[in-house]
């Protein structure tokens, strides 16, 4: 695939193609033409992104990082002035939830402020001021989980630079979630409570962790097989609670194979993230970290929260919840991360070596390339 | 940066792990916790998640505390639901919900039927079907040999015909004529077991019988009685007739009648007296049967309805047959089988049964009231496949009792 991994390009196909099928499934019905829109556009995009994208031109994204965040907090604005309740959670017109375009771009933004791996007071204050703003904007607009995955994802790039600021980072955080569980207010406190014990409110705020649990529970080791699920009887199956349609189909071993997939698109995508840092190029490996963090912050607390390990957080499952947005934006991430696993002059996976060569001189490389009649 | 990378790496991948040990630690922690059992038991044919199920009828318990006890799609639920219509509010049972809880909590994972009444007043205080099932009601419809709980129906009944008889009980057992194989007690086998030979009871009574549980006594006895007289005390009792407990306008919960074979003949009649043989008898009906003995010879209807005015169902035994039986039966629990009921302060009458059901394990029974002088509670435990009715069934009664007598019932 000229340079692209190989192995997350597998992985980001089959799980696309596992939601694809999973949706269709769980539709019980020919998907209408609109189902398939958003595939075949975030397919489009995402390829595009892939190819437009390379460690070195990383850059030019990373370059228009105010861009970037003026994009991220102007629909945070649309959203709070034009934005319309839905089951709880705000959209914009036509139910488009910008949250996974606003997350994209935050990332864009931590990355390219630290882009030369340096943590100064200016950049952090800028760092600072610009995830304020958005935060303020959506806690404005009531969104929690988005707030919990901008921060740990910022936290994530902000690791990723620096041994100090990380951890200090993840102790803010870890201390402002500790202030929060220790006092909470209204519909966190209702959130906390089901997750201590769903079972004391069975019939009304636990109902939906509940369900969820019943049906991974009955699919047991193996699931009870494809199609003889009760898939309609989990509130919200086809967004938050899609993992509990797997489970309950295909079992543990298919939720063991879910999270095979995402480990690896998660480890690749930090495999490419240290190539890139080996080839200096410090901007597009912060730009992969953080990518990959925002994956991994969106499956651990989705799982997570059907599973009641950690309280729900209303976030969709990446590639495998239903939702035209979070779909293409999720493509167009793993687009870009996929062009980003490209090492410049590489062939294959083999250009790794070729890179870590470079470092103890050009020409054997090249004599070696030479030879190989390459 | 490499190494802040592989820390990464470590920690969402050991994430990703947990949440495989979380997804396994529900897997094997759910069907042991009894509240989640009981939520995904209740959903097993729920309706789809977002449909709007239209309201369905509500039960209050006899304090007027919501109540839930008919599963979904019942006859019960039906009724209920009817008569929520008609009165426009939920409907009032004279079931006690904290005596049901605890008598459920008693049977959980056990099969069988637990039923609770005030013998005065033949209202229902406890009605549990183990596991509970919206169309297999154990309570009020299963049929089961009753085995040695029916030694109770036919003391009284032979009492109330002044048949009063001495028997030998020898261990090789009875039997009323050679082509039928000999009634023998339990404990033949027992000592068998221990390599000892068993010097049968002796020449007894009526009293001592009723204690030890001897099945070659009550075998004479329902020869000496008769066929006619026996069916007579059936009929007396209404023990083939089914029991309304609630009724609608268009549908009722009904408790089965028993299944009592007629024209016996002498030689039939033997298995009969012990509770076994073709004869089938609901939990409803023993614990009918015990409330005659405990309310001085007479069954009041059994009732599901607060409202319901007690009335006389049967008149089956005399006054002083039942004042007989209930000596006995305090003796029983007092030093015979039903010792394990025996609560102090609580003049406890009771009978214990094991019915051979002819193929695997015995059904235990244990039926009885409480206290003798003045009985307030009859209460009858089934444990399906629970062996002797002293070991499954007794022990779960005792619990019901304490808690009726924490509750109250026995002031």
């Amino acid at each position: 695939m000229m340079g692209r991994d190989r192995w997350l390009l597998a992985a980001v196909c089959a799980l696309t193609a596992l939601g694809f099928f999973l949706q269709i499934r769980i539709a019980e019905a020919v998907p209408r033409a609109g189902f398939f829109i958003p595939y075949a556009l975030g397919a489009v995009c995402g390829i595009a992104a892939m190819f437009a994208f390379s460690g070195e031109r990383a850059g030019v994204l990373l370059r228009g990082r105010w861009i970037a965040l003026g994009a991220a907090t102007a629909l945070m604005a649309a959203l709070l002035v034009f934005g319309r309740r839905y089951r709880g959670g705000l959209y914009l017109p036509g139910r488009i939830n910008p949250s996974e375009l606003v997350k994209l771009c935050m990332v864009v933004f931590a990355a390219g402020t630290l882009s030369d791996g340096r943590v100064t007071m200016r950049r952090l204050l800028e760092l600072g001021a610009g995830y304020g703003v958005v935060a303020v904007t959506v806690a404005l607009a009531g969104d929690f989980g988005l707030l919990a995955q901008l921060a740990v994802t910022g936290a994530a790039v902000l690791f990723a630079t620096s041994w100090f600021w990380g951890c200090a980072a993840f102790v803010t955080i870890a201390g402002g979630v500790s202030f929060m569980f220790a006092r909470p207010t209204g519909h966190l406190a209702t959130r906390l409570a089901v997750w201590r014990d769903p079972l004391a409110d069975a019939a009304g705020a636990g109902w939906q962790t509940l369900q969820g649990l019943t049906a991974v529970v009955s699919g047991g080791w193996w699931g009870v097989g494809a199609k003889l699920g009760d898939v309609r009887n989990v509130p919200i199956v086809a967004s938050d609670f899609v993992y509990t349609a797997l489970a309950e189909e295909w079992g543990l071993v298919g939720c063991v194979a879910l999270l095979a997939l995402y480990g690896m698109i998660f480890v690749r995508g930090l495999m490419a993230s240290d190539r890139l840092s080996h080839a200096e190029n410090v901007g597009g490996a912060l730009l992969a970290a953080g990518l990959v963090a925002s994956l991994a912050v969106q499956v651990l607390l989705n799982i997570g929260g059907v599973l009641n390990a950690v309280p729900m957080t209303g976030i969709p499952l990446p590639l495998l919840s239903l939702g035209g947005s979070s779909l293409m934006v999720t493509l167009v991430s793993l687009g870009i991360l996929l062009g980003l696993s490209r090492v410049a002059g590489a062939e294959d996976i083999v250009g790794q070596r070729v890179t870590r060569n470079k470092r103890q001189g050009d020409m054997s490389a090249n004599a070696r390339r030479g030879q190989s009649g390459r | 940066m490499k190494g802040r990378l592989v820390i990464s790496g470590i920690a969402f991948c050991g994430a990703l792990c947990g949440l495989v040990f979380a997804h396994a630690r529900w897997m094997a922690r759910a069907p042991r916790d009894p509240r989640f059992v009981r939520f995904m038991r209740r959903n097993n044919l729920r309706a789809n998640a977002n449909e709007v199920i239209p309201e369905r009828g509500k039960a209050l318990d006899r304090r007027g505390c919501p109540l839930d006890i008919a599963e979904a799609g019942s006859t019960f639920q039906k009724v209920i639901d009817e008569l929520q219509l008609a009165s426009g509010a939920p409907v009032p049972l004279t079931i006690d919900a904290d005596l049901q809880a605890k008598a459920e909590s008693l049977m959980e994972g056990k099969l069988g039927a637990v039923v609770a009444l005030e013998p005065a007043t033949g209202r229902i205080r406890a009605l549990v079907n183990a596991p509970r099932a919206a169309y297999l009601t154990r309570a009020l419809n299963g049929l089961y040999p009753p085995g040695s709980t029916f030694k109770v129906f036919m003391a009284a009944a032979a009492l109330s015909a002044d048949v009063d008889p001495v028997f030998d009980c020898p261990a090789a057992g009875w039997r009323p004529n050679r082509s039928t194989s000999p009634i023998r007690d339990s404990e033949v086998a027992e000592f068998a077991r221990r390599r000892k030979a068993w010097k049968g009871f002796g020449r007894i009574g009526m009293s001592e019988a009723m204690v030890h549980s001897a099945n070659t006594y009550f075998a004479q006895l329902g020869y000496a009685l008769g066929a006619e007289r026996f069916d007579a005390a059936v009929a007396a009792a209404r023990l083939r007739d089914s029991a309304t407990v609630l009724a609608a306008n268009t549908v009722s919960l009904t408790g089965a009648g028993g299944g009592v074979p007629d024209g016996a003949s002498a030689a039939t009649l033997a298995p009969l007296a012990i509770g076994q043989g073709a004869l089938q008898l609901t939990p409803l009906g023993v614990a009918l049967v015990t409330a005659a003995v405990a309310d001085d010879g007479l069954i009041l209807a059994p009732t599901l309805s607060e409202a319901a005015k007690p009335t006389l169902r049967a008149r089956p035994f005399t006054f002083a047959a039942a004042q007989r039986v209930k000596k006995m039966m305090r003796a029983a629990v007092r030093r015979g089988t039903g010792k394990v009921c025996d609560i102090p302060g609580l003049e406890v009458c009771g009978k214990t049964g094991t019915a051979q059901t002819g193929k695997g394990a015995d059904h235990a029974w244990f039926t009885c009231f409480a206290p003798a002088a003045s009985p307030r509670l009859v209460v009858t435990v089934l444990v399906e496949g629970g062996g002797f009715g002293a070991r499954s069934a007794a022990p779960v009664a005792r619990g019901i009792l304490l808690e009726a007598q924490r509750l109250g019932y026995f002031r």
